[in-house]
This record gives structure tokens, sequence and C-alpha cells, in this order.
């Protein structure tokens, strides 16, 4: 034994180490297959939960294709049926279609069996929509028809594990890039309110007839240039809005009317919200993505900071310790002064700090890695244990990159704005943490 | 012996892992570095409004002006203040670009691209091995011969449509052809899959129609199947035994190897195909041609009347516009009307492939139409120095 032992082990070591390092490699690409994008299949199951009827653009796209085939096959009566599927849709999308066409049909007076009129339906997609394709054939008569539908959105996403549940809410999608949304708790009104920040506009909306209706919208003056990687927020005290990006930065009302000052090129100090009223200070460094050196945080703290992309401030009662997302890729802990007391590596360079009472002070929510090619995650991890913090939910997954966290003005939940790669729109939702059972 | 070979294996495995995967850190941009470029043509002079001597030095020279004007009409109006300027300018060899501070969409993440002109295929695709560069077209057909040799490879999709085109005045009574009769029985004698499989290493798809799968949507109504039996019953129906001459691109390895390729299938179908390398003034000696079409747009629609234009001016196919805002089955429709005159046959569509570096990242290939983002993508690696200053 104890030969064999020792024959064994450098292999045993060599072979350790490879696979070590395996694991290391494989760990982030792990991540990344787990962070595969919703396909239309789940986002219409799931809509599909709620409301077992096809969404509408759907069963318009089912009328069309059924007028078109009733049109080519007349004058049969009868036809057969056959239904390929090469699109991404899934399996319980493609047979609630097929229910749906064959009672289209049927309604048209037509009858569903064998016949001579052979009618194939191919469930085909451009870069553009779904697009259903019939081949309707009656011996060497060959007709094609041809109905395109619009591809759906992005569903909301519940994900549960360990101690804490994440819910993504999709509050907004729209083509053109988003800074930042704001949707304030209460508005003068009584109608729900959401602001939109653009990178030259701010777009006011009330939510009416069961969706968002633009209500107004604020021209920013912005300067010439501007930096490529430009970012945004838009923060609330009391009635006091400020909408911030990294070059310019206007202040004032809005609840009812825009009435906002603005200024350019002025480089002002950005707000750090953990919860209530009290603000902290960041500065953003001049024509680049990232903050450094004035960092102002709770508990009358002002330190020189390094360069970071995010940060999360944990709030007690009188103290406060924050973390730092660094451009190095590494996340520090510090507590009272310039020096880290703890590193962090694997999280991504987006991180905002959550009070939701589940156990722990505060949960930080952590963007993964990767970069804006990929899809993204946010995961919630517990800051109990300050030297390695341990993840306390699954990751919330997101089609694409998350390109702002930021935390709500409560400091309850947080505001994610992302980039569906599927899709190509700007999407901004809502991510709350609640305790599971 | 044998376990030293084990763990000479397990150690090298080891190796090849880590330097076949891209290294991963957090995903906000990053500022610095210079940005490493080969590319295969030689580009004498980046005036947009000079002539090129051949479609690579004019496909390369339109990247490399999308770097350093800002294109406000493509092809017809330029400034500079692109995202880039130009610090540097060998003819045909080298040019070295810097970042525009005040570039109006924002500075460029790294701080300049160094360009090297004139290295052939298998030159770059070394200098991707051995990390001496960090970003460079590579030939479809080469493109899995590279990333079986480690070369980090990103495909666009694809975009680019090889088409055999029979020429404007080719006339039946001229050449001895039997018109849409021989044009089919070529047609359907090529043996698209094969070019995939074989010359392009699987590489690419088959086309049958004029627009990709994934713009269409309807790619899949045209068939690209081979039907050697029907083929040999039309070009039977022709007396004397129909005759081409094949033109291809005297500088494209891809297009003669292809235009072999059809004169072995349109043998077998009793066609007689001679593939004739020919240079851009000699077009004309050639009954058919292989060309290269690449999408303008990602739009079908878009795409489809780009195709047309370039293909009316060949084939002398009338160049019909669609309607506006055409339907799928509209485009489906325009499609299928140019294929089935068998003057214009789809071969395969072929991706643009492009090789990097691991410290290379937010590299996304480009769409149709679209231009290498450069200006978008930032280097792995130490911060520059300003990001130290909050550190002191």
């Amino acid at each position: 034994m104890r030969h064999k032992s020792r024959i064994c082990h450098p292999l045993q070591y060599a072979i350790a180490l490879a696979v070590l390092i395996f694991s290391f490699q494989l760990i982030p690409t792990q991540i990344a297959h787990g962070q595969t994008p919703s396909t239309p299949s789940s986002q219409t199951s799931d809509q599909r939960v709620a409301s077992p009827a096809l969404p509408t653009a759907w069963s318009d796209g089912v009328k069309a294709l059924a007028a078109k085939i009733a049109a080519a096959a007349k004058p049969a009566r009868a036809i057969s049926l056959e239904i390929k599927n090469i699109s991404s849709l899934g399996p319980s999308d493609v047979e609630g279609i097929r229910k749906a066409l064959e009672a289209e049909l049927t309604s048209r007076g037509l009858r569903l069996g064998s016949s001579s009129v052979q009618v194939e339906v191919t469930l085909s997609e451009n870069v553009e929509s779904y697009i259903w394709v019939a081949e309707i054939r009656r011996g060497d008569d060959r007709r094609t028809a041809v109905a395109s539908v619009e591809k759906g959105r992005t569903p909301n996403t519940t994900v549960t594990r360990q101690s804490v549940v994440l819910h993504r809410d999709l509050e907004w999608q729209q083509s053109r890039p988003i800074m930042d949304f704001l949707i304030p708790d209460v508005s003068p009104d009584g109608r729900p309110l959401m602001f939109v920040l653009e990178p030259r506009q701010i777009v006011s909306y009330h939510f009416e007839g069961g969706s968002w209706q633009s209500s107004g919208a604020f021209q920013i003056s912005v300067p010439d240039h501007r930096p490529r990687d430009l970012r945004g927020l838009i923060d609330l005290v009391e009635d006091l809005f400020s909408f911030q990006m990294s070059d310019v930065r206007c202040d004032g009302g809005a609840r009812r009317y825009f009435e906002l000052t603005c200024s350019k090129n002025s480089w002002p100090a950005w707000p750090v919200n953990a919860g209530g009223e009290e603000r902290g200070s960041v500065t953003m460094v001049q024509d680049r993505n990232y903050f450094g050196g004035d960092l102002a945080v709770y508990g009358e703290i002002d330190v020189t900071a390094p360069p970071f992309f995010s940060v999360a401030v944990m709030n007690h009662r009188d103290w406060a310790d924050w973390i730092l997302a660094e451009l190095d890729g590494k996340s520090r802990l510090y507590e009272k002064s310039s020096k880290p007391v703890a590193e962090y590596v694997g999280w991504g360079d987006e991180i905002v700090s959550i009070a939701t009472g589940c156990g722990t002070d505060w949960e930080v929510l952590v963007s993964g890695r990767g970069d804006w090619t990929e899809s993204d995650y946010l995961q919630a991890y517990g800051t109990r244990h300050s030297a390695s913090p341990l993840a306390i939910s699954d990751p919330v997954e997101f089609p694409g990159p998350i390109m702002a966290l930021w935390p709500s003005v409560d400091g309850k939940a947080a505001r994610v704005v992302s980039k569906n790669l599927q899709t190509g729109m700007y999407e901004a939702s809502k991510v709350t943490v609640t305790c599971s059972q | 012996m044998k376990r030293r070979r084990l763990l000479l294996l397990a150690a090298s495995s080891a190796v090849v892992l880590l330097t076949a995967l891209p290294v991963k850190t957090a995903r906000r941009p990053r500022y610095g570095g210079a940005l490493r470029v080969e590319i295969g043509a030689s580009v004498s002079s980046l005036d947009p409004t000079l002539p090129t001597a051949n479609s690579k030095e004019d496909a390369a020279k339109e990247q490399i002006d999308a770097l350093i004007y800002d294109v406000i009409e493509p092809k017809t109006k330029f400034t500079l203040n692109g995202p880039f300027h130009v610090t540097a300018f060998e003819s045909g060899k080298r040019a070295v670009l810097e970042a525009t501070e005040d570039y109006r969409l924002g500075r460029p993440f790294v701080d300049s691209i160094e360009i090297t002109m004139g290295r052939p295929a298998r030159e770059r695709i070394l200098d991707l091995e051995l990390n001496k560069t960090d970003f460079a077209e590579i030939p479809a057909e080469d493109a899995r011969r590279a990333a079986e040799r480690g070369v980090r490879v990103s495909r666009s999709q694809p975009d680019e449509l090889l088409v055999l085109v029979f020429r404007r005045s080719v006339e039946p009574k001229k050449t001895g052809l039997a018109g849409a009769r021989v044009r089919e029985a070529l047609a359907l004698s090529i043996d698209r899959a094969a070019i995939v499989n074989f010359i392009l290493q699987k590489e690419g798809e088959p086309a049958g129609g004029l627009l990709p799968q994934w713009s269409s949507g309807t790619a899949f109504l045209f068939s690209t199947t081979a039907d050697a039996v029907h083929a040999k019953e039309l070009s039977a129906q022709i007396v004397p035994a129909p005759k081409i001459v094949l033109g291809y691109d005297s500088g494209d390895s891809l297009e003669q190897a292809v235009a072999e390729r059809i004169a072995v299938d349109a043998r077998e179908a009793r066609v007689q195909v001679t593939p004739q390398a020919v240079k851009r003034e000699l077009e004309n000696v050639t009954d058919a041609r292989l060309i290269r079409l690449r999408m303008q747009s990602k739009s079908p629609a878009a795409a489809l009347e780009g195709f047309t234009d370039s293909l009316a001016v060949i084939t002398g196919l009338e160049a019909t516009a669609l309607p506006d805002r055409a339907s799928p089955e509209d485009i489906y429709n325009r499609e299928r009307a140019i294929v089935s005159s068998y003057r214009v046959v789809p071969l395969v569509w072929l991706p643009r492939v492009y090789g990097l570096s691991a410290r290379v990242r937010d590299w996304m290939a480009p769409g149709a139409g679209e231009f290498w983002p450069l200006a978008d993508v930032w280097l792995d690696g130490p911060a520059e120095p300003a990001s130290e200053e909050g550190k002191q």
C-alpha cells in the first residue's frame, strides 16, 4: 500500500494542480453558462401562467396566417396541418400556437385531417420578429404565406434560495439608452409617476390604462463631447430631485412640472444613499467612468478613496463601513479609514447595499463578471462575515449586462438598468430582496 | 518514464487551459493601452476620395477610415475628428492612431491603435498565437485551424454571400448555352454542403436564397441540396453539351477552391465548367463569375435592395424596388423571383472571423454594414496611471 501510495503521490499532485487550475478557470465560465438569458419560451410560458391566452400580437399573427391559409386552400374544405418549429420558441409556446391556429382555421370552415391540401407551417424568426410561414401544397401547386409577429418582452423573474429571495420586476424598456430611472412612492395626483434619465433628456411618465404614458420631457443642455461610458443617477430627498450624469447635473422640482436648474462640466459631487434622508457624497473623475478622491459616508466620515466604480455603504447606528468595487477588479471593505480590512474577489463592478432586515444588517447585491458582451446576474451577499461574505441568494439573471445599479430612495430595493442583448432594448428593473421562509 | 510523461501531460494541460481561456475580470471598461492590429491589405492612402488598387485594400481602408473620420454619410461626406487621429503613417506598411480626447461620442478606451499592414493570413494567425498582436481578421476557411491552435476567435453572423452570377452579355446564341436550362442544371449540380464542410471547414452555411435565415427568417424555404439526377436530365436536353467559363478573383484562394469544386460537381451533370482566374479589369472574358456580396444592413429589405442593385449591373436583372415597409412576404417573393431566374446562384454564407488576444474586452463582432468597433474595446491589464492617483 505504502509503495503504491508513494508511486501515485507526485502524479496526484500534478493532477490535483491541473484540476485546481482548471476549476479556477471554469468557475466564471460555469457562472456564465448559468446566466443564459431567458428564452422567449420561458418568457411567454411565464406570461401564460398569469394569463392562459396567447399574447395579443401572437393572436393577431395566428389570425393573419389562418386567413392567408384559408384563402390559399380554397375551394377545399379540409386540409392536413403540420407545424414545425425552427425558432427559439419552446414546446409550450408551439403547442399554444398550434391550438390557436387549429381553432382559427376551424372557425373559418376548414376541417383538419387527411386531405389533398397539405399545409406545413414553420415557426421561424428573423432579426426583427417571429416569422410564421405556411406552405400550402395541392398537387404540383405550391403557395407560400408569411405572417410576422412582434417579439415579446422579458418577464419578471423570481429566484429563491438560501436565506433571501431576489425578485426582479421589469418596469420599463426602450431602445434609447437609459442612464437611470426612478418611481417615487408618492405622486401629487395619486397616479404613479416615473422618471427616465436619458443621455440628453429626462422623460416623465404617468401610469394610465395599464401602461406608462409619456407626460413630459426636459431637454438637458450637455457638453459637446462626453465620456464614452456615460453614467447617470436620479436621487430624491423630500421634494428635491437631482438628475446626475458624468458631466451634467440638474436639480429642482419635477413632480408636477420640470423646474430644474442644470450645470454642465462642473463635475459636482454625486450623492451616496444608504436609506433615509441623509446623503454622503463622492466625486467622479473627469472624462472617466469611475469615482475617486474625497468620499463622505455616514457618521461624518471623510476619507480619500482609491478609484472605484461603485460603493455599498452599510450604515449602522453610530458608525458606517463601506465596500468599494475598485478598478483592479477586486472589492474591498473599509471601516472608518482609508485602509481596507478585507478584500473580495469574484465580484463584478456594480455593487449596492440593501437594508432588508432578513437577519443580517445589510445585504450587498453584486453584479456578475465578464464584460458588456455577456449576460449578467445579481446575487445577494450577507455582510455578517465581513472577511468572507457568503452568497445568500441564487443569482437573478439578466439577458445582458447591468449598466447601472443604485439603491432605491428608501434603501430597501435596487434600481437596475441593463441592456438586453437579445432585443437590444435597455431595461429598467426594480430588484427587491425579501426574507425566504 | 510513463509517470513522468503523465506528469508532463497534466502540467501541460494546465498551461494550455490557462492560455486558451480568456482572462475574466470585472466588467466596466478600463482606459489605457495600445491595441495592436494586423491586416492583410496594404493601404496606400487614408484619403477616402482616392481610389484603391483592389477590393481588399478597399475593405481595409474603409475600416481604418471609419476610425479616423466622423462619417456623416458613408462614401460622400467625411470630417476629421473621428474617435482616433493619425499620428504616423507609412504607405502600405503601418499606421498609428491615437485616441481623440474630445471625440463627440466619447474618448475611446484605448490610448492608441498600431496597425501593421500587408500581413498574410498565416502570419496573422501565428502572431495571434504568439500574442504579438491583439486583433486580426482571419479568413473563414482558416477559423477552425486557428481556434484549434488556441487563438481566441470571434465570428459575426454570416453576412457575406458567395454567389455565382451569369453575366449580362451571356446570350444563348453567342455561347451555345440553352439559357435558363443550363443555368438551372449548373445550379442543381452544386453540392453546397461539401463546399461548407470541406473547403470552409464547416465555417458558414449553404445558401439557397439571397438573405440569411437570421435576417429574413425565410431562408429555409430555399433548397440548398444538390439534385444531380435532375441536373443531368436538364443538361441531356441541350445539344451540344454546355460549356461555361467560370471566373474567380485571381487573388482569392477561397473563390478558386470553390470554382474548382463547382467544376467537379458540374461534370457529374455533364456541364463543362472551366474555372479561370481573372483580374478586375478582365472580368468580361468569362460567362459566369464568383462574387462576394456583403450585406450593408441587418434589415432584410435594405440588404436585399443593396444586393439587387449590385446584381442588376452584372446580370442585367431588373432592380425593382421593394414597396415601402415591405412585408416579409414581399421580401421573400422578390428573392424567389431573382433566384428562380438562375442568373444568380447563391452558394454559401460566410461569417467575418476575427482573432483576438486574451486582453481585448467588450469586443462585439460588427453586424452587417457596421465597422470594427475598436473605440468601444478596452484592454485588460494594469489600470491606466490616472487611476492610481486616488491611491496615493
